[in-house]
């Protein structure tokens, strides 16, 4: 269980909010409120009225969009430190994307109506939310050109290493949902990460794998020769 | 290249002379030139296009016409880049007339095409919204004209009135989509599917026509360059793409949209 003490720490500690200047995470923080989440609960959904911004304090949120008839389609899982929201914020218009709590979630949630009055009150602050965005642009275009490698393996290593954001972390995530960031299948993600075990680099829980040696996953996805053949 | 007033066109390619036209109201800063052997590029077409589609088409009248105003006409050859990866922070680009490639370069990796920016297009709004350093590179796919709106001209704009600011970051939020989309289209296990969604997501409603090769839309699908062959084979078969000469063309994007929704495999 988080309480506000530890959520402004670390949201001032890392991630977007702490990159911004004193006062305004101040305006944010004290706007913000904690909110707790059940494991499997839809924070919003696509189409939903604009919302505001989220920051994860403990726990993990998967980003989906709209599917086809196969339902959501996993984009992103967050994990303590990010801020999410769809963009809607800047737009003004229904989002699009989704989000739902893997485990119980504790996040900060900044209300759409606080950004306004935020940037009511300074004009430049819309350039500070527009960087919550921004993050998003540069993950996707990491995932994007991460999916472009044609090997399974690498494609593999390179979804935990986009995810993992400090070794040690647990990602709460099935084989099936790696696959699906992966563009992997089941199977091939549980061949790859059988591989990644013998080698020290990541471990299996339930529903859930670590990623301990990140050099290691790192020089094998990056690497023109790969070293587990 | 770049041609505002003032400067003088080089080029790789042919004789050209720079000629003003006929001046619009409101669009006197844009610079017409003419080249050897093509057409002109003028106020009127540059209004037209970007008016009629992309981001600049869904802002307000009085926006549209501040950023036609303060904007440039700039020209580039094939394969000239219009900024790389880590330059210093520069301005946005709307295309007007050819194509853009935007390439994306992760640490240590050969930079791979991400996407194909048609007439209408709007990109390089990042370091408007960050002041850092280009985060991707941009290339002419073909010989491009398009409008270049200076850092200076949207700081100016902002100024003049903070609330195009969020005009500003609809660029963002649109390339975001794009973004989003692309990357939900190469999760598909399937490859000709995703060779069908790659050509669905770059085609636009009144743009079938797409410079590409095909090892650029195998890289663009994560597909290898055989099997792109293979399904380019199967597409054109079936009368939903034609192929040109680097180029393809989506014939019947309802049909190929269809086809790249199926839930089995094709």
């Amino acid at each position: 269980m988080a309480n506000i003490q530890q959520a402004r720490r670390l949201l001032t500690r890392t991630g977007w909010l702490s990159q911004q200047a004193e006062a305004f995470q101040q305006r944010v923080l004290g706007s913000c409120m904690l909110k707790r989440f059940n494991a499997g609960h839809v924070i919003f959904s696509p189409g939903d009225p604009p919302g505001g911004i989220f920051g994860l304090v403990e726990g993990a949120v998967t980003v989906t969009v709209a599917g086809n008839a196969s339902g959501p389609h996993l984009l992103h899982i967050a994990l303590p430190g990010s801020w999410v929201g769809d963009g809607s914020f800047l737009a003004r218009e229904p989002g699009r994307i989704g989000l739902q709590a893997v485990v119980e979630t504790w996040m900060m949630r900044l209300p759409f109506d606080a950004m306004e009055e935020i940037v009511r009150l300074e004009a430049s602050s819309i350039e500070r939310f527009a960087k919550v965005l921004l993050a998003s642009v540069d993950i996707l275009l990491r995932a994007y050109s991460d999916l472009q490698d044609p090997d399974d393996a690498r494609r593999i290593a390179s979804t935990l290493l986009r995810i993992a954001p400090e070794p040690g972390t647990s990602i709460p995530l099935t084989q099936a949902e790696i696959g699906a960031m992966s563009a992997a299948s089941r199977k091939q993600v549980n061949a790859v990460l059988q591989r990644f075990m013998s080698a020290g680099w990541v471990k299996k829980g339930y529903r859930s794998v670590t990623v301990d040696n990140i050099p290691a996953l790192w020089r094998f996805a990056h690497d023109q020769a790969p070293t587990l053949r | 290249m770049h041609l505002p007033w003032g400067e003088t066109p080089r080029g790789t390619f042919g004789r050209r002379r720079r000629q003003p036209l006929s001046r619009h109201a409101g669009s006197a800063t844009f610079l017409a030139h003419k080249c050897a052997g093509l057409r002109l590029v003028s106020s009127q077409e540059i209004r037209t296009v970007l008016t009629r589609v992309g981001w600049l088409s869904l802002q307000s009248e009085s926006f549209q016409a501040e950023v036609l105003r303060r904007g440039r006409l700039v020209h580039y050859a094939a394969n000239e880049p219009l900024f790389l990866l880590g330059d210093p922070p520069g301005g946005v680009y709307g295309i007007v007339r050819g194509a853009v490639t935007v390439m994306l370069s992760p640490p240590t990796e050969i930079p791979r095409p991400f996407h194909i920016g048609l007439a209408g297009s709007w990109i390089g709004e990042g370091p408007f919204l960050t002041g850092e350093a280009r985060r991707v590179s941009m290339y002419a796919a073909i010989e491009t004209w398009a409008v270049r709106l200076s850092l200076e001209a949207m700081e100016q704009i902002v100024r003049e009135d903070p609330a195009a600011m969020r005009c500003f970051i609809r660029i963002l939020a649109m390339n975001l989509d794009i973004l989003v989309r692309a990357f939900y289209d190469i999760q598909d296990p399937d490859d000709e599917r995703r060779v069908a969604l790659a050509l669905l997501r770059l085609s636009t409603d009144t743009h079938g026509s797409v410079p590409l090769t095909q090892a650029v839309l195998g890289e663009m699908s994560g597909v290898s360059r055989k099997r792109v062959n293979a399904a380019l084979k199967r597409l054109v078969a079936g009368g939903y793409v034609a192929k040109g000469y680097r180029s393809i063309t989506v014939r019947n994007a309802s049909a190929l949209s269809e086809l790249a929704h199926r839930e089995e495999a094709y």
